[in-house]
C-alpha cells in the first residue's frame, strides 16, 4: 500500500492556524505572568523560557508526525492504553507530591503527568473500540463497558488526589451522546446538576415544595398515562435523593477544600482569603482590565501575583486583565471557532474512527475550557484544570498538541486511502 | 435521530461562548468597582507624618513639642521568629497577647501590616533595636507625639489623641486615616488645621506578599509632606509655672491678663494634670482615671466654672450708680445694719468707704437705688424698667457673654434680665425686694473667672478691654488683635473707684495682699456657698498707674476673699512685675495655707 499525497499542512488552515494563535496567546500570556518575577528570561526557573522549550518539542513532534505512516494510529492504540494505565498506576506509588496530588514524576528535574498522557491513549481507545466493534450505545452492557475505558482512569487519577482531571475523563460522555447514546441521559444530568445547585442556593424546604408541586402537575396532565406516572416519579424520588444527598456529598465525599470551593462560589465573602481568594483575585485582575485591557505587561493584579496559579489554571485572568475585553473576547471568539472546527471536521470524517477521536478531543477541549473560563470568571467552583494550548505545562500542552495532531493526521488522509 | 447529529454540540458551544462573553461585559464594562478594588490591592498609600506646629510662649520659650515614638506593625505572612521569649521581653508582652495580636492581624489580613505595638518611646526604642533584625515580620515607623518639658497649662492647650470612628466619619476632607492622631481639646483642636501640618504620602506598588516594588506612577502622585505651623502662645511660661504652683492643693482658678492688650499671661485651674499623661501610649487608661476623678481634673474650671462674683460687684454696682447720678463722690448717708447681714460696722458712709469696708447695706440701698428710680408708679414695672437698665450695663463688662473667646468652649455666665424674673415668678409679681441679693453680687448672676479677670482689666484701663486672646502669631504671623471695646461711663467714676481699690489693699479687707513695692488696686469676694465653706475669690490689677497685669483669682471653699485669693493674687502681680518674690513669708502661707481654719 502506497500512501501518499496526504497534503498534511494545509489539511486545514483554520485549525493548524487557530493552533499557532492559541500557542502564542499562552506564549505571550505566560511570559507577561512571569515578567515580575525576577527571572532571567534564559533561566530554568522561568516558566516562559521552560513553555517556549515545549512549544518547540511540540513542533519537532508536528513534523515527525506529519512523515510518520497513519498506520501506526491503529496499531498503538491498545498498548498505549494499557501503558499509561500501567503509569497512572506507578506514579499513585512513585510519584512525587505537588499541591496535594501524587501525579508527578520526577525524571532528572523533567516533570511529567501520565494523567495528562492517557487522556490521548483514551480517546485512542475509544475510537479503535467504536471502528472494530458493533457498539449499541442503548443497551446497558455495552454503554457500561465502554464507559470502562474512561472511568478506569478517571478512578486511579481520582485516587492520585487529583479530582479536577479525573472529572475531566466524564467529557468522553459527550463521544457516547454523538454515537447512539439517548439525549435523556443528558437530559437527566443536566436536571440532577440543576436540582444540585438549586438545594445550595435555595431553602431547602422550598425547593422540597417547588419539585412536589411540579410532580403533582404533572401527574394531573398525565393522569390516564401509566408510564408517565411511573418515569415521572422515578424522576421524583431522585430528585428527592439528590437533595438529601447534598449534604452527605458536600461533607462525606467532597473534601473540605472542595466543600468550601463549591461554597465560595455562591458566596466569595465567607472566607475571603483562603478559596474566595482565588476567585475574588481572578474577577478584579479581570474586572480592572475594562475595555481595552491595561497594557501588554501592565497588569498590576496578575503582574504583581495577586492572581494566585496564574500561569496555570488562572491564565486567562492575565488575558482578561492586559488586553480587556477587547483582547479577551477576541481570544474566546478564537477558541470557539477553533472548537467549532474540530466539530466540523469530525462530523465530516466518513470514518467512525476519525469521528469518534475527533468528538473525544472536541470533548476534553471543551470541557477544559468551558470549566477554566468560567471558573476564571467566577461562574465554576475552582477546579483546578489547564486552559489547553495556553496554560503552562509541559505534559498538558504535549498531550493535547498529540490530540491535534493525531486528527490533522487521519483528516489529512483521504477517505479512500483508509483501507485496513 | 434528526439529521444533524452535532446539533447539540453547535448549541452548546454557543451557549458557552455567550454566557463567557456577557459576564466578561458584565466584569469588564458594566460593572466599574474592580478598577478601583484593583488599585487598592496593589498601590498601597504610605503616609509621612508632619511633625506638629511647636507651642511657645510670649517668650519664645517653648511649651509643646514633638518627641519621636515608634509603631510597629506586623505582617503575619512574613512573621517569623527564632526565640519567641525574646520577643515577648523586648515588647514587655505576655504570650496571649502575642497570640490575640497575631490572632487579630490575621484577620484583618495575612499580608497586610496590622498594628502590633503603638508608641514605643524613643529610649526603649533604642534598647530593643539591635534585636528588630530577628523579628521577620514586623516592621516599625516613626510618629512624632507631643511632649511637654514642663506640665503646664494643660486644659487651655487640650490634647491629641488618635482620631475616633465617629471624627473620622464626619471628616469630610478624606484627610485623617485611622490611627492618625488630631487635636482633641483646646488650642490643639482649635489649631488643628494649623498645626497639624499637612500629611505626605508616598504610593507604593506591593505585590501580593506586601514586598514593595517600587513607586506608583513615577512618584509623580506623591504629596510632599509639610510641616505644622508652629504657634506663639500670650502666655508667660514662668508665670504660669508659678501659679500652677500656687494653685496647688487648693481647688480654683486665676486668670491673668495684659489690660492693655487683653492678652492673657497665665491661666490656671486646679486641680491640675500632667499633659503627658494624654501623650503617647498609655492615653486610654490616664484618660479614663482623670474622667472619672471626683475633683475633675479635665475640668477647666477658668474659663467653664461659674460663680457669683460676691463683693467684687460692688465695683460695678458703684460705676452704674455714678454714671447713673443715683450718687456722688462727697454724699455721705447713714448706714444701718437693717436690711441685709453685713460685717461693716454701722454709721456714716461715702461711696469709698463702703467699697472699702464692703458694706452689704450701703450697696443694699444703692441697688434699691438703681432699680427704683421711680420712673414708674407701680413699684412692679418701675423694678423692671430698673432691672431692664442694669442689666444693660452689667453687659457691657462682658458678663454674660464668651467674650469672643474661640480656642476653647467657654462658658457664658448669667445676667439676670427681667424676661428671666418674668418667667420665674410671672409678670408683675416680682420687685426690688425679690433681687436683693443682687446688690452684693450674689443671687442668680453668674459670672466665670475669664470674666472677673477681663473685669478687672476693665478697672486697670479706666473703662475698656479688648478681649481676652490667647495666640499672637502662627507661625511668626501676627494674629489680628481684637478691637477696642469701650464703656460707656465716664473714665473720672472709674478713677474715682480705682482709688477705692488702691485703699482696700492698703487698708481694706485685702490688707494681706500689700506690699509696700507694689501699688496693687483690688477688691475681695466672700461668695456664699450654700454647700461648703465659703469661696474666696479677688480681682486686682497692678501697677496703679500704667497697669501691666489684672488678675481674677477664685478659691473655692477657702473662707475669706482676703486670704486665700488675695495672697495668691498679689504673689502673681509680684512674681510678673519685678520677675521674684521678696515677700517669702507670704509664698509659704500660701503653699501650706490651710485658710479656713485659720483666724483672721
Amino acid at each position: 500500500m502506497r500512501k501518499i499525497n496526504y497534503n498534511f499542512f494545509s489539511n486545514d488552515i483554520i485549525l493548524v492556524g487557530g493552533y499557532f494563535l492559541l500557542l502564542s496567546f499562552g506564549f505571550i500570556s505566560i511570559y507577561s505572568s512571569q515578567s515580575t518575577d525576577g527571572y532571567e528570561f534564559f533561566s530554568n526557573q522561568n516558566e516562559s523560557f521552560k513553555q517556549l522549550i515545549w512549544i518547540s518539542i511540540c513542533l519537532l513532534i508536528f513534523f515527525a508526525i506529519s512523515i510518520l505512516e497513519y498506520r501506526f494510529i491503529f496499531d498503538l492504540a491498545i498498548p498505549l492504553y494499557f501503558i499509561s494505565i500501567l503509569l497512572l498506576l506507578l506514579v499513585l506509588f512513585f510519584g512525587q507530591e505537588v499541591n496535594n496530588h501524587t501525579s508527578w514524576f520526577n525524571f532528572f528535574g523533567i516533570k511529567f503527568q501520565p494523567s495528562e498522557f492517557s487522556k490521548f491513549s483514551t480517546a485512542l481507545l475509544l475510537a479503535k473500540v467504536f471502528d472494530s466493534y458493533t457498539i449499541k450505545l442503548n443497551k446497558i452492557k455495552h454503554l457500561i463497558l465502554t464507559s470502562l475505558i474512561f472511568i478506569s482512569p478517571s478512578i486511579i487519577i481520582l485516587l492520585q488526589g487529583d479530582t479536577g482531571t479525573a472529572l475531566v475523563y466524564f467529557s468522553f460522555f459527550l463521544v457516547f451522546l454523538r454515537e447512539g447514546l439517548s439525549i435523556n441521559y443528558l437530559l437527566l444530568f443536566l436536571s440532577i446538576a440543576f436540582i444540585f445547585v438549586l438545594g445550595l442556593i435555595l431553602e431547602i424546604y422550598f425547593l422540597y415544595i417547588l419539585i412536589t408541586t411540579i410532580f403533582l402537575v404533572y401527574i394531573g396532565v398525565s393522569i390516564k398515562n401509566l408510564k408517565k406516572i411511573i418515569n415521572s416519579s422515578i424522576l421524583f424520588i431522585l430528585a428527592i435523593l439528590v437533595i438529601n444527598g447534598q449534604d452527605v456529598i458536600l461533607n462525606n465525599v467532597l473534601s473540605k477544600k472542595q466543600k468550601q470551593r463549591v461554597e465560595t462560589l455562591i458566596n466569595p465573602s465567607v472566607d475571603p482569603l483562603g478559596s474566595g481568594w482565588n476567585i475574588t483575585q481572578s474577577k478584579i485582575a479581570i474586572g480592572s482590565g475594562g475595555f481595552m485591557g491595561k497594557g501588554f505587561l501592565k497588569g498590576t493584579q496578575t503582574g504583581l501575583n495577586f492572581v494566585p496559579i496564574q500561569s496555570t489554571d488562572f491564565i486567562f485572568s492575565v488575558i482578561g486583565e492586559e488586553f480587556g475585553f477587547f483582547g479577551s473576547s477576541f481570544f474566546i471568539i478564537i477558541y470557539i471557532i477553533f472548537l467549532y472546527r474540530i466539530l466540523i471536521l469530525s462530523e465530516n470524517q466518513k470514518d467512525r474512527f476519525a469521528r469518534v477521536f475527533g468528538y473525544s478531543i472536541f470533548s476534553v477541549y471543551i470541557f477544559h475550557f468551558s470549566v477554566n473560563v468560567t471558573m476564571t470568571l467566577g461562574l465554576f467552583p475552582v477546579i483546578g484544570i489547564p486552559l489547553p494550548f495556553i496554560s503552562y505545562g509541559g505534559s498538558s500542552l504535549l498531550s493535547f498538541s498529540l490530540l491535534l495532531f493525531l486528527f490533522l493526521k487521519l483528516n489529512s488522509v483521504k477517505p479512500s486511502l483508509l483501507a485496513r | 435521530m434528526s439529521g444533524d447529529k452535532s446539533l447539540i454540540f453547535k448549541i452548546f458551544l454557543l451557549l458557552i461562548s455567550l454566557i463567557i462573553l456577557s459576564r466578561l461585559f458584565y466584569l469588564q464594562i458594566y460593572e466599574d468597582k474592580y478598577q478601583e478594588l484593583s488599585e487598592n490591592n496593589t498601590v498601597h498609600l504610605e503616609s509621612i507624618y508632619p511633625s506638629r506646629g511647636i507651642i511657645s510662649d510670649r517668650n519664645d520659650s517653648v511649651i509643646v513639642e514633638n518627641k519621636p515614638t515608634y509603631d510597629f506593625y506586623i505582617i503575619p505572612k512574613q512573621f517569623r521568629v527564632q526565640d519567641t521569649l525574646e520577643l515577648l521581653r523586648s515588647f514587655s508582652i505576655s504570650k496571649e497577647e502575642l497570640i490575640n495580636k497575631l490572632n487579630t492581624a490575621q484577620r484583618y489580613s495575612i499580608h497586610r501590616p496590622s498594628i502590633f505595638y503603638k508608641e514605643m518611646d524613643h529610649s526603649s526604642f533604642a534598647s530593643i533595636q539591635s534585636k528588630l533584625y530577628n523579628f521577620k515580620g514586623i516592621f516599625h515607623s516613626p510618629k512624632p507625639t507631643r511632649f511637654y518639658r514642663s506640665p503646664i497649662l494643660p486644659h487651655v492647650l487640650g490634647y491629641v489623641s488618635e482620631i475616633g470612628p465617629s471624627q473620622l466619619n464626619s471628616d469630610s476632607t478624606n484627610y485623617y486615616l485611622q490611627g492618625d492622631l488630631i487635636g482633641m481639646s483646646g488650642i490643639e483642636k482649635t489649631y488643628e488645621k494649623d498645626l497639624r501640618g499637612i500629611k505626605g504620602y508616598k504610593l507604593k506598588l506591593y505585590d501580593v506578599n506586601g514586598i514593595s516594588v517600587g513607586s506608583f506612577n513615577d512618584g509623580n502622585d506623591d504629596r510632599i509632606v509639610s510641616n505644622g505651623k508652629n504657634i506663639k502662645l500670650s502666655i508667660d511660661s514662668q508665670l504660669q509655672l508659678y501659679v500652677e504652683k500656687l494653685l496647688k492643693g487648693k481647688i480654683g482658678s486665676v486668670v491673668a491678663i495684659e489690660p492693655s492688650s487683653g492678652q492673657i499671661l497665665a491661666i490656671a485651674s486646679s486641680p491640675s494634670y500632667d499633659p503627658n499623661l494624654l501623650s503617647g501610649r498609655n492615653y486610654s487608661k490616664n484618660f479614663l482615671n482623670l474622667q472619672t476623678d471626683t475633683l475633675k481634673p479635665i475640668y477647666n474650671r477658668a474659663l467653664m466654672a461659674t460663680y457669683p462674683p460676691g463683693s467684687m460687684f460692688k465695683l460695678l454696682q458703684s460705676l452704674i450708680g455714678l454714671e447713673k447720678q443715683l450718687i456722688n463722690y462727697d454724699d455721705e448717708i447713714y448706714i444701718n445694719l437693717n436690711n441685709i447681714g453685713d460685717l461693716a460696722p454701722e454709721g456714716m458712709y461715702d461711696l469709698s468707704k463702703a467699697i472699702v469696708k464692703s458694706s452689704n447695706n450701703y450697696f443694699f440701698k444703692l441697688f434699691r437705688k438703681i432699680i427704683n428710680q421711680n420712673k414708674n408708679s407701680n413699684t412692679y414695672v418701675d423694678s423692671r424698667i430698673g432691672l431692664e437698665e442694669w442689666s444693660k450695663y452689667v453687659k457691657m463688662f462682658g458678663l454674660g457673654s464668651n467674650l469672643n473667646f474661640a480656642t476653647s468652649s467657654v462658658s457664658k455666665g448669667f445676667v439676670p434680665s427681667p424676661t428671666y424674673y418674668n418667667s420665674y415668678y410671672g409678670i408683675n409679681r416680682w420687685k426690688f425686694s425679690n433681687i436683693y441679693s443682687l446688690s452684693i453680687g450674689q443671687g442668680e448672676l453668674l459670672v466665670t473667672p475669664l470674666q472677673m479677670a477681663n473685669f478687672a482689666a476693665i478697672m486697670a484701663n479706666r473703662g475698656y478691654y479688648y478681649n481676652p486672646n490667647i495666640v499672637l502669631e502662627i507661625d511668626d504671623k501676627k494674629i489680628v488683635q481684637p478691637n477696642l471695646i469701650d464703656i460707656d461711663i465716664d473714665e473720672k467714676h472709674f478713677e474715682y473707684v480705682v482709688n477705692a481699690m488702691e485703699e482696700v489693699v492698703n487698708s481694706g479687707s485685702a490688707r494681706r495682699a500689700y506690699s509696700k513695692d507694689l501699688i496693687l488696686c483690688g477688691k475681695t469676694s466672700t461668695v456664699e456657698n450654700p454647700f461648703g465653706y465659703d469661696h474666696s475669690g479677688f480681682i486686682g490689677f497692678a501697677p496703679k498707674s500704667n497697669p501691666k497685669i489684672a488678675i481674677a483669682a477664685y478659691i473655692e471653699n477657702s473662707g475669706w476673699g482676703g486670704r486665700a485669693a488675695a495672697s495668691i493674687s498679689s504673689l502673681v502681680v509680684e512674681k510678673y512685675i519685678f520677675g521674684e518674690i521678696k515677700r517669702n513669708w507670704l509664698e509659704t502661707y500660701v503653699l501650706n495655707g490651710d485658710f479656713i481654719d485659720e483666724e483672721d
